[in-house]
This record gives structure tokens, C-alpha cells and sequence, in this order.
């Protein structure tokens, strides 16, 4: 007994026991235990009001360090819409992966089938033509490999996949009038991967055709376009409030296509970009990309930012539209 | 799950911009940083939210810290650093007075250990001892050992340069 009550005596609090303990973090026993030997021990008491200083001085100076502007969460619903744009955009870029996948390994088979169909046939051409000779005739392609045709889809067998169907039609400059695109396939992903007719008035709503002087000076001189392109017009529409117009600038690319630069606050382009979907099948739309948010007054002395973004429009390849979107220089 | 997500968005945004704020020292990136963890959480629902919303945090200010690196390069022949702007309320001698210590507490930061500086901002950002030895990797009795050793450090570095300043300011 005396030795145990000599061991406490002598065993003082240790410093980042103290700091624990300062810090809350430690069960309600060692708590007990610290504040019966802070009871009897002074210069313990002392340790403790000396960590207690360096954490209040470390707390204030940290506090210092703070950002001058208190961060107001946007609103949850904002956070959300970008994720949905997001999770769209993968849907597309992951079905276009798909795509290409199925189409390589379509044609390795094709390829594979036909060596091994001559190998099989050679001495006999009355056998027929090989999978490859087939895949070059048009019509019997479709006939065998359209799983919904523009007749209906009861002529299509189930198990095809449609997606690369599509390509193999292009290819062979044989499109079908209409495709039906299968459950497995969202509507978003097909709004976003057909955006609206490039050569038609595009964009309803109220919309401002501006020249470019106008255009810089309604946007603070931050008109999205892709230097070295000619612009062909530039429209504005104007939202609520203290929210920089929402921008598209159709430029002509040098294959000869229309690409439209849209910008603007992320629901309004993402409604923008889906409500003129599924009109063009050729038509792509760029990975978005954030451009500097709108700071918008809500009557008192805080703003909260709107979140913005850009995407590039086209008859292109996605690849090349994402290069174009990078090119594209924002003033912060 | 996303009511979860929407209650701790709600409750730790400003904590989560704060720990960034002193990582990359620039309130709107911050900013945009915070949101971009968020919407990551979104689409990764993690088990244990918060802790995971401060990992990814902490790796997105060191993918900012190497890019900013790498950008700086470019960026200072087109841009100057901005001037302190005050707002009417502030006058521009506390601002920039404000500024002062502010990088004086970044410097101080940037003396420390990353591990020390780290669980010295993630503690400030109200995490708990046990949820800063899962992020960080080290034994929960090892975070109070850590966090005297980071803000004796802190303060120590912090007072040698104020002397310093106050030094060159009489002279």
C-alpha cells in the first residue's frame, strides 16, 4: 500500500497525457485517475496550466490562419447535380469504351472466322463466303447483325448487344432510320451522346444573339471560345438574380463542323445540353469542365457560389472535343 | 445513406475549407476542393464518411500542392500575386496585419513534420483522437505525444519569427 501510494506520488502526469487529457480524449477512469494526482501534485497543476496555454495560443493562432471569407455550403441539391453530371458523363465514356471493345473484338472474331472458314473450305469455294466476305456486304450485315431494326423489335435476337451495331452500320454508311436503345442504357447517357441537330436553331427559351463586344462586356471579358476558330454567333441567356448569363459560342471547326462552347451555371447547361439531346446520333458533347463561380448575394453581407461549367458540343470525336475544352483559357 | 452525407456536409463543410484552406493557402480552391470531396462521396458512399472525407481531403491538397508546383512555373510570368483588398468594414492595416500573421502561421506550418502537421490540422478540424490514428496510421496513445510535439513546435517557430519581424521593424 505504501509502496503504490509512493508510486503515485512520484509518477507524475506525463505532457501528452496532459494534452489528452486537455483535449478530452481520454476514458473517464484515466480522467479520474489525472485529476486525483492534479489534486495533490502542484507541480503537475503547473504542467497542466502551461499545456493548457500552448493549446489555447496554437488554437488562437490556427484560428488566424483561417480563410477571411466564412465558407457557406452550397446548396446539398448543387453538390448533387454535379455528381449526376459526373455520373453521366462516365455512363457515356465507359458505353463508348464498351463500344470500341466489342466492335476489336467483333472484328478479331471476323477476322479469326474467315482464316479458319478458308482453312476449312479452301478446296471447296461452293461452301460460301467467308464471315469477313460477309461483314462486307451491307445488307447481309444488317440482316445479321442488327438486333433492332427500323422494321421492329421483333426481328432482332435478344442477346445481341446494340451499342457496337451501331458503329458496324456507320462504317458501312447503311444507318437505320431509328434505333431503339435497350434497358441497359439510360436515358441520360443517350440524351447526352445525341445532343441537338448542330445546322438547326438549336437552343430554345429566350435566347440574345450578341457580337462578340457585347458578349465580352455582359460576361466581364470571359466569352468562352476556342482561340484560332472562326466564331459563327454568339447567344445569351440571362438567369435570376446576380448570375452571369449562361454563354454559347457556335464556332466553326476545320473539318468544316459547327462546335458549340457552352458555359454557364451546371443545372442550366446540364438541362441544356439533356433537352436537346437525342435529335443527332452523331453529335457528342465534352467532359465538363469548372469555370470560376458565380458569387451571388443572398441580401446580407455572405455571398455563396454558384457553381458553373463548360462543355464543348460537335459532330467530332470525344477525344477531340476534350481537347478542345482544355484549350479553352477562363480568367480566374 | 445520402440524408448521412447531406447531415455531415452540412455539419462539416466549413471544417473540411478550413483544413484545406491551410493546406493550399487559397480560400477558393478551398472551397472548390471541399465540394469536389463531397461530390466523391457521393459516388463512393463510404462506411465511415467523415474520416474518409478528410483522407480524400488531405490527398487532394497534395495532388493541389505538386500541380501548383508544376503551374507555378508558367503562372508567374501572366499573373502577380493579387494585393490584400479590404472589405469597407476592415481597415486595410488590420487586413493587412492579419496577412502577416497569417503567413507567419504558414511558415510555422511548413516547419513542422507532415505527420506532425497533419494531425495537428486534423485535430483542429474537430477530429477525434482515434479517427486521426486511423487516417494517419499511427497508435491512438501515439496522437497526444504528437500533437505536444507539433504544437510546441508550432508556437516555437511562430515566436522566433515574430521576434525576428519585430527586430527588422525597429531597425
Amino acid at each position: 500500500m505504501t509502496g503504490w501510494m509512493s508510486e503515485v506520488i512520484v509518477r507524475h502526469v506525463p505532457e501528452d497525457e496532459l494534452h489528452a487529457y486537455l483535449d478530452q480524449a481520454l476514458s473517464r477512469s484515466q480522467c479520474v485517475e489525472i485529476e486525483c494526482h492534479l489534486a495533490e501534485c502542484r507541480s503537475c497543476r503547473a504542467d497542466r496550466d502551461r499545456v493548457a496555454a500552448i493549446r489555447d495560443r496554437t488554437t488562437a493562432l490556427l484560428a488566424d490562419a483561417a480563410p477571411r471569407r466564412i465558407a457557406v455550403a452550397p446548396p446539398f441539391e448543387q453538390l448533387v447535380a454535379s455528381h449526376r453530371v459526373r455520373s453521366t458523363a462516365r455512363i457515356v465514356s465507359l458505353a463508348r469504351l464498351r463500344r470500341v471493345g466489342l466492335l476489336a473484338a467483333g472484328l478479331v472474331a471476323a477476322v479469326g472466322a474467315g482464316w479458319w472458314g478458308r482453312g476449312i473450305s479452301a478446296p471447296s469455294q461452293a461452301a460460301g463466303p467467308t464471315l469477313a466476305q460477309e461483314l462486307t456486304a451491307p445488307d447481309r450485315t444488317l440482316l445479321a447483325l442488327t438486333p433492332v431494326s427500323p422494321a421492329g423489335p421483333q426481328s432482332a435476337p435478344d442477346s445481341q448487344p446494340l451499342l457496337p451495331i451501331r458503329v458496324v452500320a456507320r462504317r458501312l454508311s447503311v444507318r437505320p432510320s431509328f434505333v431503339t436503345v435497350g434497358s441497359q442504357v439510360s436515358d441520360n447517357m443517350l440524351q447526352v451522346s445525341n445532343l441537338a441537330d448542330e445546322d438547326a436553331a438549336p437552343f430554345d427559351g429566350l435566347w440574345q444573339t450578341v457580337g462578340l463586344a457585347q458578349a465580352d462586356a455582359e460576361t466581364g471579358g470571359n466569352v468562352p471560345r476556342i482561340d484560332g476558330l472562326a466564331i459563327l454567333d454568339i447567344q445569351l441567356q440571362h438567369g435570376p438574380g446576380d448570375e452571369r448569363p449562361i454563354v454559347v459560342v457556335a464556332q466553326r471547326h476545320p473539318s468544316g463542323r459547327v462546335i458549340r462552347t457552352i458555359e454557364g451555371p451546371i443545372d442550366r447547361v446540364r438541362d441544356l445540353v439533356f433537352r436537346h439531346g437525342a435529335q443527332n446520333l452523331d453529335l457528342h458533347a465534352s467532359s465538363p469542365g469548372h469555370t470560376p463561380p458565380d458569387y451571388l448575394g443572398d441580401g446580407t453581407i455572405r455571398a455563396h457560389r454558384g457553381l458553373r461549367i463548360l462543355t464543348v458540343t460537335g459532330s467530332l470525336p470525344s477525344d477531340t472535343l476534350n481537347a478542345l475544352a482544355s484549350s479553352i483559357a477562363l480568367r480566374e | 445513406m445520402t440524408d448521412d452525407l447531406e447531415r455531415l456536409y452540412k455539419t462539416t463543410y466549413a471544417a473540411v475549407v478550413r483544413f484545406l484552406y491551410r493546406k493550399v493557402w487559397d480560400s477558393d480552391r478551398a472551397e472548390d476542393l471541399a465540394q469536389e470531396v463531397f461530390i466523391r462521396a457521393m459516388a463512393h458512399q463510404p462506411e465511415k464518411p467523415r474520416a474518409w472525407v478528410f483522407a480524400v481531403a488531405a490527398n487532394l491538397a497534395r495532388d493541389e500542392a505538386r500541380a501548383a508546383i508544376r503551374r507555378r512555373k508558367h503562372l508567374t510570368l501572366l499573373t502577380n500575386d493579387p494585393l490584400p483588398m479590404s472589405t469597407p468594414d476592415t481597415p486595410v492595416d488590420e487586413v493587412m496585419e492579419q496577412d502577416e500573421r497569417k503567413a507567419q502561421v504558414n511558415l510555422a506550418l511548413a516547419e513542422l513534420s507532415p505527420r506532425d502537421r497533419d494531425v495537428l490540422l486534423l485535430w483542429d478540424a474537430g477530429m477525434s483522437y482515434p479517427e486521426i490514428a486511423e487516417q494517419t496510421g499511427l497508435a491512438v496513445g501515439a496522437i497526444g505525444t504528437t500533437l505536444a510535439r507539433a504544437r510546441k513546435r508550432l508556437l516555437d517557430v511562430y515566436d522566433r519569427m515574430d521576434v525576428g519581424s519585430n527586430r527588422a521593424a525597429r531597425s
